[in-house]
C-alpha cells in the first residue's frame, strides 16, 4: 500500500463551458510523453459526439487517497514528491487493475498503464490548451 | 497486405505511406511518400503530382478510370494550429465546360485519423461491382458490403457506421445526392463539414463507394516536440488575438435560440471556433422534428436573402437551419443554391417571366418549398433531373434563363465568390481585381485555399484601418506594408486601379497551395497583416506572419528546407495543376479569358474612397493578364508554363 497521501501541489481544472473539444491538449500530452502525437495514449481523453456538438472530457483528478495506486499490486503507482501520482513503467505489469479501480475512468493501460503525471507540476495539455478551458491550480489539498 | 508494414518509412512528420485501394479489383496496396515530399509536401501538392502519373486525357469524371485522392496536408496531426485539413482531388463533374481535375477540402477528425492509421493520403481508383464502404482500422484495410446504407441520408450514414464500429471511428460519407450523382454532390464528414465544391460526392457515387470508415491507434512523428508545441502556441495567440473568438463569450440572449448554440471548431487542432453548433432547433416545415448540426460561414444564408422575392415572409432561422440541416443529410452543396440557382431564379423573376419548375411556380420564401426542390435534385425526379446538372447545364436543357447565368457564374461551373460580382461580390474595388485574376486562372472557384487576400487586405483595409487609410500617417504605413509584402503599394491601396495586383494574385494563389498541402485552415492562414501593428504586419517570435507557415513546418520535419524552397513548393503545385489542365484539356489563355464578360458587368460594391462603381475595362485586364504570364514564366500567347519555368521548379522531367 502506498504511504499516507502527501498534498497535491497542483491540480488540472476543467471549465466544460470553455472547452470546445480541439483536442490540442491530447496532442500535447502524447507528444510530450511519447515522443509522437498518438491520441489513444494521451493521459486525458475529449471524446467528441459529432453528431451532438457534444463532447466529455476524462483526465486524471490526482485524488487524495488515488485508488489506482491502491489497487496496483505491484505498488507500480506512487506518490512523487511534487505531489501527483505516477507509474513507474519498470514495475507495471499492465495487468489494468488501476483502471479497474479509476473513479473517473481516466487510466488506460496499452501495454503499460497511462497515467497523466502532471508534467511535474507543468502539465503541456494547459499550456496549449487555446480557450482557458483546462487551467492549473496549485492547491494545498 | 504484408507491404504494409515492409514499406514504412517514418520521417517526420510523413508516417511514410500512401494506402491505394482500387475498387473494381478490390487489390490494397500502398506507394512511398517520402519521393514526393520534399517537392509538393502532402494533401494538395502531393494528389497533384500523383494525378500527372494517374490521370491521362480522355478521363471523365464518372469513368472508373477517374481517381479520388482524398489527402490530409503533411501537419496534420501534429500540434500546428488548425491541422486538421483534408484535401479531395479528382476530375469534377461540377466542372464546365470540361469535367477537370481541381481540388476541394474539409476537415472535421478524418484526417488526423487517416494519419494515426499509418497513412499519409488515401487513393481510391476504379468501382466497386456493387456498393461498399471502406474500413481501415491501421493496418487492417477492408472493402465492406454497403447495401445497408447505401441509400441513406449522408449524416444518417455516419451515424449507423458509428454505432457498428464505436467509439473513435472518423467518418466521411456521401447522401442520395452523391448515389445519384448530382454534379453538385458534397463529401463530408460530422454534420457539415464538406468537401462542396467539385462534385466529388458524386464520383464516389460512381464508384459505388458510400462511406470511409477510419481509426488509428499510430502517432504521427514530430522532429522537435518541445519547439513544435512552443511555436503552436505563439501562433495560436496571435489566431485568437487576431480573430477574438471564444466559446460562450458572444451567446447573446437577445438572439432567437442563441441557448441552443454552442461554438466548435469545424477541425480538430483548431484554436478558432467559427462555427456555431445548434442542438435541438425545431423544424418550420416539420414542427415536429429538431435538428442538430453545425452552422458555419455562408450556411445562414438560407434564412433569408433579397432575391427570394418573399413577399410573405422567409425561411428565417429556423427554416434556414432545416433547409440546410437536411441539404446536408441528402449531400448537396448549399453554395449553387445560395449563390447559383438562388439568385438565378430571382433575376428572372425580377425582369418578369414566370419560373416554372414542373409546371409549379418558385416559392423561396417557402422552407417546405426549398426541402421538396432539394429532395427532386437528389433523387432526379422530375425538374430536378435536370438541375442536378448545376445551372450552367441546366440552363441550356431547359431554355430558361440562359443569358442569366453569365451574371452568376464567372465560371467552371461554379457560381460567383469575392470576385466583385454575381450574387456574392465581396470585397470592392480594386481589391476584386486580385480575386478575379485568381479566377481567371483557376479550374474552381479559387476561394478555395484562396480567401486569404481578401481576408488580409481587404478585410482591414475596408473595417480597422478604414478612415485610416486616407490618413496621411496611416497611409503611408499601409502602403510600405504593401512594398514590404508584395513588392508594390498598389497591391493594397484602395485607391489604386490595376498595378500590383497580378503580384498578389500569384503570392497568393501560391500560399493557397502551400497551406492545402500543409492542411491549414483558409480562414486563417496566410497571416500576413495585423491592423494593430505599427507596420501593419503580423509577427510572432521576430518571424513575419508570411512566413509562419515554414515556422510551424520547421520543427515537425526531419527533412531540412530552406524557407525559400518551402515557399516555392506552392509555385511548384500550382504551376503543376496548370500543366494538368494544360495536358489534358487543353487548357490556355483563350480559356482564362473567358471569364471577361463577367467582370465587364456591373460590380456589386462601392469603395467608398471612390464613390461609385467600377466595371472592368477589358483592355486593361488583359493587360494585367499580359503581366500575370510574365511573372508567372509562362508564355504570354497561350498561357502554358515556358520550358524554362519548368526546369527552374525542378519539373522538366515530369
Amino acid at each position: 500500500m502506498p504511504d499516507q497521501a502527501k498534498p497535491v501541489r497542483g491540480r488540472l481544472v476543467v471549465e466544460p463551458a470553455l472547452c470546445h473539444a480541439c483536442q490540442s491538449c491530447m496532442v500535447a500530452c502524447s507528444l510530450v510523453h511519447e515522443g509522437e502525437v498518438i491520441p489513444s495514449k494521451a493521459r486525458l481523453q475529449v471524446t467528441i459526439d459529432p453528431f451532438k456538438g457534444n463532447h466529455t472530457i476524462r483526465y486524471c483528478h490526482q485524488c487524495r487517497n488515488a485508488p489506482c495506486a491502491r489497487a496496483c499490486p505491484n505498488h507500480a503507482i506512487s506518490q512523487a514528491e511534487a505531489g501527483h501520482w505516477q507509474v513507474d513503467e519498470s514495475l507495471c505489469d499492465g495487468c489494468g487493475a488501476c483502471a479497474e479501480a479509476c473513479p473517473f475512468h481516466t487510466l488506460t493501460v496499452i501495454g503499460v498503464a497511462l497515467k497523466c503525471d502532471t508534467c511535474h507540476g507543468d502539465p503541456a495539455c494547459v499550456a496549449s490548451c487555446p480557450s482557458g478551458g483546462l487551467t492549473w491550480r496549485i492547491s494545498s489539498r | 497486405m504484408e507491404d504494409l508494414q515492409q514499406m514504412k518509412t517514418r520521417t517526420a512528420p510523413w508516417v511514410g505511406q500512401i494506402l491505394h485501394i482500387d475498387l473494381s479489383s478490390g487489390a490494397v496496396s500502398t506507394l512511398p511518400t517520402l519521393p514526393y515530399a520534399e517537392q509538393y509536401l502532402g494533401g494538395r501538392g502531393l494528389a497533384a503530382r500523383l494525378a500527372w502519373d494517374m490521370l491521362p486525357p480522355g478521363v471523365k469524371a464518372f469513368d472508373p478510370g477517374n481517381v479520388l485522392f482524398f489527402m490530409p496536408g503533411c501537419l496534420v496531426g501534429t500540434p500546428a494550429p488548425s491541422a486538421g485539413r483534408v484535401t479531395i482531388c479528382g476530375l469534377s463533374p461540377q466542372g464546365y465546360p470540361d469535367e477537370w481535375y481541381t481540388r476541394s477540402n474539409l476537415g472535421g477528425q478524418w484526417g488526423p485519423e487517416l494519419k494515426f492509421a499509418g497513412y499519409d493520403g488515401l487513393v481510391v481508383t476504379g468501382k466497386a461491382p456493387q456498393p461498399v464502404c471502406i474500413q481501415i482500422e491501421d493496418d487492417r484495410v477492408e472493402i465492406r458490403d454497403a447495401a445497408g446504407l447505401w441509400g441513406r441520408g449522408l449524416v444518417e450514414t455516419q451515424k449507423l457506421l458509428n454505432e457498428q464500429l464505436g467509439e473513435g471511428w472518423r467518418t466521411l460519407a456521401i447522401g442520395p445526392a452523391g448515389e445519384n450523382l448530382v454534379r453538385y454532390a458534397i463529401v463530408a464528414t460530422n454534420t457539415e463539414s464538406a468537401a462542396g465544391q467539385g462534385g466529388f460526392g458524386a464520383v464516389m457515387g460512381s464508384k459505388n463507394l458510400k462511406a470511409i470508415a477510419v481509426r488509428g491507434h499510430g502517432g504521427v512523428p514530430v522532429a522537435n516536440p518541445r519547439e513544435a508545441l512552443r511555436r503552436s502556441r505563439l501562433v495560436v495567440e496571435r489566431i485568437l488575438e487576431r480573430y477574438n473568438y471564444h466559446p460562450t463569450s458572444e451567446r447573446r440572449p437577445d438572439v432567437p435560440y442563441d441557448d441552443k448554440r454552442r461554438r466548435a471548431p469545424c477541425t480538430y487542432q483548431c484554436p478558432r471556433s467559427c462555427g456555431g453548433f445548434y442542438e435541438g432547433l425545431p423544424g418550420a416545415a416539420f414542427p415536429d422534428r429538431t435538428y442538430d448540426g453545425h452552422w458555419h460561414c455562408c450556411s445562414p444564408v438560407w434564412a433569408g436573402a433579397a432575391w427570394m422575392h418573399a413577399d410573405k415572409g422567409k425561411p428565417g432561422l429556423q427554416g434556414g437551419f432545416e433547409i440546410t440541416q437536411i441539404s446536408n443529410d441528402l449531400g448537396i452543396n448549399h453554395w449553387e443554391f445560395a449563390f447559383g440557382m438562388g439568385p438565378w431564379f430571382g433575376a428572372m423573376l425580377d425582369r418578369g417571366e414566370q419560373v416554372l419548375l414542373d409546371g409549379e411556380p418558385v416559392a423561396m420564401g417557402d422552407t417546405a418549398w426549398w426541402i421538396a426542390l432539394l429532395e427532386k435534385i437528389s433523387y432526379r425526379r422530375g425538374v430536378g433531373d435536370v438541375l442536378a446538372e448545376g445551372c450552367p447545364r441546366a440552363a441550356g436543357i431547359l431554355g430558361m434563363g440562359e443569358d442569366l447565368i453569365g451574371q452568376f457564374y464567372p465560371g467552371w461551373g461554379q457560381a460567383s465568390h469575392w470576385d466583385g460580382h454575381g450574387s456574392f461580390g465581396g470585397p470592392y474595388w480594386p481589391f476584386w481585381l486580385v480575386t478575379s485574376l485568381q479566377w481567371a486562372m483557376d479550374t474552381r472557384d479559387p476561394m478555395g485555399g484562396g480567401h486569404d487576400y481578401t481576408i488580409n487586405i481587404f478585410g482591414p483595409a475596408s473595417n480597422e484601418v478604414k478612415g485610416g487609410v486616407l490618413d496621411p500617417d496611416a497611409r503611408r504605413r499601409w502602403l510600405a506594408m504593401g512594398e514590404h509584402l508584395y513588392g508594390s503599394a498598389d497591391a493594397v491601396d484602395p485607391l489604386s486601379s490595376y498595378g500590383g495586383k497580378a503580384h498578389a494574385s500569384i503570392v497568393h494563389q501560391d500560399a493557397g497551395g502551400i497551406k492545402d498541402s500543409l492542411g491549414l485552415c483558409d480562414n486563417t492562414f496566410p497571416m500576413l497583416t495585423d491592423p494593430k501593428a505599427e507596420d501593419f504586419i503580423q509577427r510572432v517570435d521576430g518571424v513575419e506572419g508570411r512566413h509562419f507557415e515554414h515556422y510551424l513546418f520547421e520543427p515537425t520535419s526531419d527533412l531540412s528546407i530552406s524557407r525559400e524552397d518551402f515557399y516555392r513548393i506552392g509555385t511548384r503545385i500550382y504551376t503543376l495543376e496548370r500543366m494538368i489542365a494544360h495536358r489534358n484539356w487543353n487548357r490556355d489563355r483563350s480559356t482564362d479569358e473567358t471569364i471577361i464578360p463577367y467582370l465587364m458587368r456591373e460590380s456589386q460594391s462601392v469603395n467608398p474612397a471612390v464613390g461609385q462603381k467600377i466595371e472592368v475595362d477589358e483592355v486593361r485586364f488583359r493587360a494585367m493578364m499580359d503581366e500575370y504570364y510574365g511573372l508567372r514564366g509562362w508564355d504570354v500567347q497561350t498561357g502554358r508554363p515556358l520550358p524554362e519555368t519548368l526546369k527552374d521548379l525542378g519539373m522538366d522531367k515530369l
